[in-house]
């Protein structure tokens, strides 16, 4: 595990934070369902995200349990009414979750319209924002004045964030990755997308104006350290966004 | 029997008597006698035998294959044996010539029926393409037309049409025209599978009729034609009359001298040639290489010369059709002075009469050269007269050589895909929703086709998994599968109600066209479009010219392109590189060979005035090509040859480090090279590698400290896996994302249109970039990645050639030698400014050409 702060360490190498004077696993950004979406619009991705999440949630588990977890938004990908097959896939993933964790906890994204219908089945509380001690959790959808946050540290996902890195002949290799770093005082942390299919923001590429989140858009992540994550093996850890887009 | 090649014509009274009294009497009274290609035609038609015809324009190609059909049609209309039912296919690939051909023939039709005292049953002629209306396609299958014109994807759609192939049931002659433009493209692998279900329906053979221009090898189009049966291609004879008109041919060189004429000179003088063979002649068609070279060069006509400008106009594909269409008719009624074209006005479209064709640069392909060219003098006896303007000297070699090649009737051969499961998949889609088919039999269908001929199997079997959705769930196939397949039993048939529609919604071949929008990074600024080929071909790091600035390709988002702008840079890839057409193989194969004559003498210090006398070029033309292989010759003390590959190890202007690769093999095979080459040198020094390729080689940029051992280079490049490192190299590439997606959409991966919805190409792409990656995890071999890597690898760039370079560099059937120079030697010239601009305005170009030049003759004198 890397250690990101006091008391917070990323499972290494999966996109999962682990919290321990929370006793708690944290991920963001599951966009279950996807791939019915896709199809609906005629685009036929084959159905494999679910069995890939559960097989890395497993994955995750094994390597550090905890009480409880908190979902950082986006559990679902459809943002209007709920699809059929997205139903049975939030219930399902939930299901499974519940013989692994005491306690789940939900933080509502942008795509979670109508999750509370699925989380009430399982008496699962759905929050726009959760705080416990010094940590505020927000999916990061929504404009914030950080500068009046009362806790110390955030934690958000919803950038989806990456790297992006050329080899030597010019092939782009792009990694998922955690950021953090200092914002008016505040420790931020964003973690990168749980979904296989998230197509993340290359942040050592785009200009910061092209941010998805508003809350980053108005911070200097250039100075944030980034973790990145070859899938399946290991961390990648860089000083800075700012150095790595020198490097581009 | 299989192929065979007539070449003996009948007497135009056998060929006569074969017609109709009626019909042969109209004749008679419109032509004096027969033409090359109807001496031949009337009578193999007339005993139903499959033909292929190849002859110039003017020379009556369409009565040739239609004239006894007519015969026919009389026959049993005044017998009142004509029935509502469909005859004859005509097959072009565009709209425009479906027009001309329809009015083509209603002359005879109505001038013969009046004679007749239209006292018989009319032989109605129909138009079938995407612009029919419902309601006149309600009408054709009242009374459905007794000659169908139509295109290859409606025809593919009336396959599939369940009341109008009723009436298709006894069509006995298909005409397939400008084939050779239809058997070089998807489009043609396609039609060559819808000609396979069609005499399948009909249950009978089909006498097969194909037109084309000059094309080679004529024995492999025929067999492409009428493909195989029980793995033997079917009987056709081929008429090759297409060398009988004369070719008047000529390559001026517009300076006395081409290297120290600066750009805007250089221009105005080849204005002034352009001008005064325009007022020399009564209709003059200009080609130039690129759409952008046309807007230019009619905009110099229109604005700076004493023509009217009602007189000039131009004609490309970027223009809409009406616009098109209003040029082709001023053309035909005599109204234009001169006509400049790109390539749109290549194809047979009937233009009226052109006295001469000039080409502005090398058209790059001997076979596309006499096409052009073919399209003056229109009347059958008329000599075609070319004249083509070289503005460098690769381009007067090239075009030298490309002239002696006509002169000789070398053309390059024509490249016909293979196996392309894409479009297969679209057939199978279409076959299953006609019945349920047994695998054998549809299998055996497929292979009669000759792009198929040889499809694995397994192959078939794979790609019939993928299309019933067998790649998903048991549960999701309702959604994924678009048949329904059966391994067991060996069957397989239509699945699901949207099936159809997916279908008649998204076939063709063609992907949709995009532009890409360019911004800078930082500052955001919008700074134009690109064409999303072009958008292809870059590489991170390549620079290019846009709106008159230079810029850096930094990535690419989706549909939005984002540079930096890099002012000082030279650009190393023209914004035209992608509209380029590539230098065929078999034409660099002949510069090759001539270059090695050359060398030979200059070897034992001879003159070469005698050797460059045999190409038909003007006395300037021939000065600037001896001087350029005697200053290469001089400078480099070597020639590169198709034999000979040299391996330059030089310096560019701002002094970086570049390996230039002089070898002679047609852009297409450089591709592949240049790809292996930057792998195997930046893998040996762990470096990043900028190529820069065109079509006389290629160039590495490569680091000022890492030295490099060519030998072990070319040991390494002999040893290693091609195929594998340039599936290696393109998988990350926004080339093969974008092919990915074309390939997806074709196989109904990625549809374009659903529920009626059009799908932007921007979601598409989207859905693309995620896509490989699943298809990757599900299979590595899945069908449609295999397609992607199969059509960059085969039809984009030619592995199998640049495979057999190394196979000869390996067994030193091609030797190299490697050279040590302080500036690029003179052949090394215009790869090494490669991308300043574009071929018609290049200034700063020049003036790096001729500060290059300079330095080179400081140090020989």
């Amino acid at each position: 595990m890397k250690k990101i702060s006091e008391n917070i360490f990323a499972i290494e190498p999966f996109p999962a934070l682990y919290i321990s004077d929370l006793d708690c696993t944290v991920i963001a950004d599951l966009h279950l369902g996807y791939e019915t979406i896709a199809s609906e619009c005629g685009v036929f991705v084959p159905r494999v995200q679910f069995e890939k999440s559960m097989q890395t949630m497993e994955k995750i588990v094994n390597k550090k349990k905890t009480k409880r977890i908190i979902l950082l938004g986006d559990i679902k990908h459809e943002f209007s009414g709920t699809s059929y097959h997205e139903y049975r896939e939030v219930s399902a993933f939930l299901d499974f979750l519940s013989i692994y964790f005491v306690e789940i906890i939900i933080v509502k994204g942008n795509h979670d319209t109508f999750i509370h219908r699925v989380a009430k089945k399982y008496r699962i509380e759905v929050f726009d924002t959760f705080t416990e001690k010094d940590y505020l959790f927000v999916h990061g959808h929504k404009d914030m004045d950080i500068k009046k946050v009362r806790e110390d540290k955030i934690i958000m996902g919803h950038e989806h964030p990456s790297i992006a890195l050329f080899t030597d002949i010019g092939v782009k290799e792009k990694l998922r990755c955690f950021l953090y770093g200092k914002a008016y005082g505040k420790e931020v942390i964003v973690l990168p997308a749980f979904s296989f299919f998230a197509e993340g923001s290359d942040v050592n590429l785009i200009p910061k104006e092209e941010l998805l989140s508003p809350v980053l858009r108005k911070i200097d992540i250039d100075s944030f350290k980034v973790i990145g994550i070859i899938e399946g093996d290991s961390f990648l850890e860089f000083p800075s966004v700012g150095k790595l887009r020198r490097f581009v | 029997m299989g192929i065979s090649f007539l070449r003996e014509p009948w007497t135009d009274e056998e060929s006569l008597s074969c017609l109709d009294k009626d019909v042969r009497e109209w004749f008679q009274s419109k032509f004096k006698r027969l033409t090359p290609p109807q001496k031949f035609s009337f009578k193999l038609i007339s005993m139903r035998k499959n033909v292929i015809i190849t002859a110039p324009t003017g020379s009556g190609k369409t009565f040739s294959a239609f004239m006894v059909i007519l015969s026919e049609l009389f026959r049993l209309s005044k017998e009142r044996k004509l029935e509502d039912k469909v005859y004859c296919i005509y097959v072009s690939p565009l709209r425009a010539l479906d027009n001309d051909i329809y009015k083509n023939l209603m002359v005879p039709l109505q001038e013969i029926r009046e004679k007749l005292g239209n006292d018989i049953d009319e032989i109605r002629v129909g138009i079938r393409t995407g612009d029919i209306s419902p309601y006149e396609k309600q009408k054709q299958l009242k009374k459905p037309p007794h000659i169908l014109i139509t295109t290859p994807e409606s025809l593919a759609i009336i396959l599939n049409s369940l009341k109008f192939v009723e009436k298709l049931k006894d069509v006995q002659w298909v005409v397939v025209d400008e084939i050779h433009e239809l058997a070089s493209s998807k489009r043609g692998v396609h039609l060559s599978l819808t000609l396979e279900r069609l005499e399948h329906l009909v249950g009978k053979e089909l006498v097969r009729i194909g037109l084309g221009a000059t094309l080679y090898p004529l024995e492999e189009v025929a067999k492409y034609l009428v493909g195989y049966k029980d793995g033997k291609e079917r009987d056709c004879i081929v008429v090759d009359v297409s060398w009988f008109k004369p070719f008047d041919l000529k390559l001026i060189c517009p300076t006395d001298d081409i290297i120290y004429t600066d750009a805007e000179k250089l221009n105005s003088l080849m204005y002034k040639e352009l001008e005064n063979i325009i007022k020399n002649h009564r209709t003059t068609l200009v080609f130039t290489n690129t759409r952008s070279g046309t807007e230019r060069v009619v905009y110099h006509l229109k604005k700076n010369s004493k023509f009217k400008e009602e007189e000039i106009a131009a004609h490309h594909g970027s223009l809409s059709r009406d616009i098109r269409w209003e040029v082709e008719n001023k053309l035909k009624n005599g109204k234009l002075k001169a006509v400049v074209s790109s390539t749109s006005l290549e194809l047979g479209i009937d233009i009226g009469y052109i006295d001469v064709v000039v080409q502005i640069g090398s058209p790059k392909s001997v076979s596309r050269c006499v096409q052009r060219i073919g399209r003056s003098g229109h009347g059958l006896e008329d000599t075609a007269k070319g004249i083509i303007i070289g503005m460098d000297r690769d381009d007067l070699v090239e075009c030298g050589i490309m002239l002696k090649c006509i002169r000789e009737r070398k053309l390059d051969e024509v490249y016909i895909p293979r196996n392309c499961l894409d479009v297969l998949a679209q057939h199978i889609v279409g076959m299953a929703l006609n019945k349920k088919w047994k695998v054998e039999e549809a299998f055996s269908l497929i292979r009669r086709s000759y792009c198929y001929r040889d499809l694995p199997y397994h192959t078939f079997i794979s790609l019939l998994h993928y299309l019933a959705g067998h790649y998903a769930s048991l549960e999701d196939r309702n959604v994924y599968g678009k048949i329904w397949f059966d391994e067991d039993e060996g069957v397989f048939g239509r699945r699901g109600k949207y099936t159809k529609v997916i279908y008649y919604l998204n076939i063709g071949t063609i992907p949709d066209e995009v532009k890409v929008d360019v911004f800078t990074t930082n500052p955001r600024r919008y700074v134009g479009n690109i064409e999303e080929d072009f958008l292809e071909r870059l590489r991170r790091g390549d620079i290019f010219v846009l709106g008159g600035s230079t810029y850096e390709f930094k990535y690419a988002r989706g549909m939005r392109c984002f540079v930096e702008e890099r002012k000082e840079e030279s650009p190393t890839i023209p914004a035209w590189f992608s509209e380029l057409l590539p230098l065929s193989y078999d034409l660099a194969i002949e510069i090759g060979k001539f270059r090695e004559r050359v060398e030979e003498r200059l070897k034992k210090k001879e003159g070469i005035d005698d050797i460059v006398s045999e190409l038909p070029v003007d006395e300037r033309a021939k000065k600037a090509i001896i001087e350029y292989f005697e200053a290469q010759y001089r400078y480099a003390k070597t020639i590169p040859t198709h034999r000979k590959i040299v391996i330059e190890k030089t310096m560019d202007l701002n002094g970086r480090r570049v390996v230039v690769f002089h070898c002679i093999f047609g852009r297409r095979v450089n591709d592949a090279l240049s790809r292996l080459f930057a792998f195997v040198i930046g893998k040996k020094l762990k470096t990043d590698v900028r190529i820069t390729i065109n079509d006389n080689g290629f160039s590495l940029m490569i680091p000022e400290n890492k030295d490099l051992d060519i030998d072990d280079v070319i040991k390494l490049a002999t040893e290693v896996d091609m195929e594998k490192i340039l599936r290696e190299n393109i998988r990350r590439t926004e080339l093969m994302k974008r092919r990915f997606r074309h390939c997806a959409s074709r196989s109904f991966l990625v549809l374009r249109n659903y529920k009626g919805h059009k799908i932007s190409v921007r979601k598409q792409q989207i859905g693309a970039e995620r896509l490989i990656r699943v298809c990757q995890e599900i299979d590595p071999s899945f069908p449609i990645l295999e397609e992607t890597y199969r059509e960059i690898l085969e039809d984009l760039m030619d592995i199998r050639k640049a495979k057999e370079v190394i196979e000869k560099l390996k067994k030193s059937q091609i030797r190299y030698e490697v050279i040590e120079t302080k500036h690029p030697s003179p052949f090394a010239h215009n790869l090494i400014l490669l991308g300043d601009a574009d071929i018609i305005l290049m200034k700063d170009r020049k003036k790096r050409l001729m500060e290059l030049h300079e330095k080179i003759m400081k140090e020989l004198t």
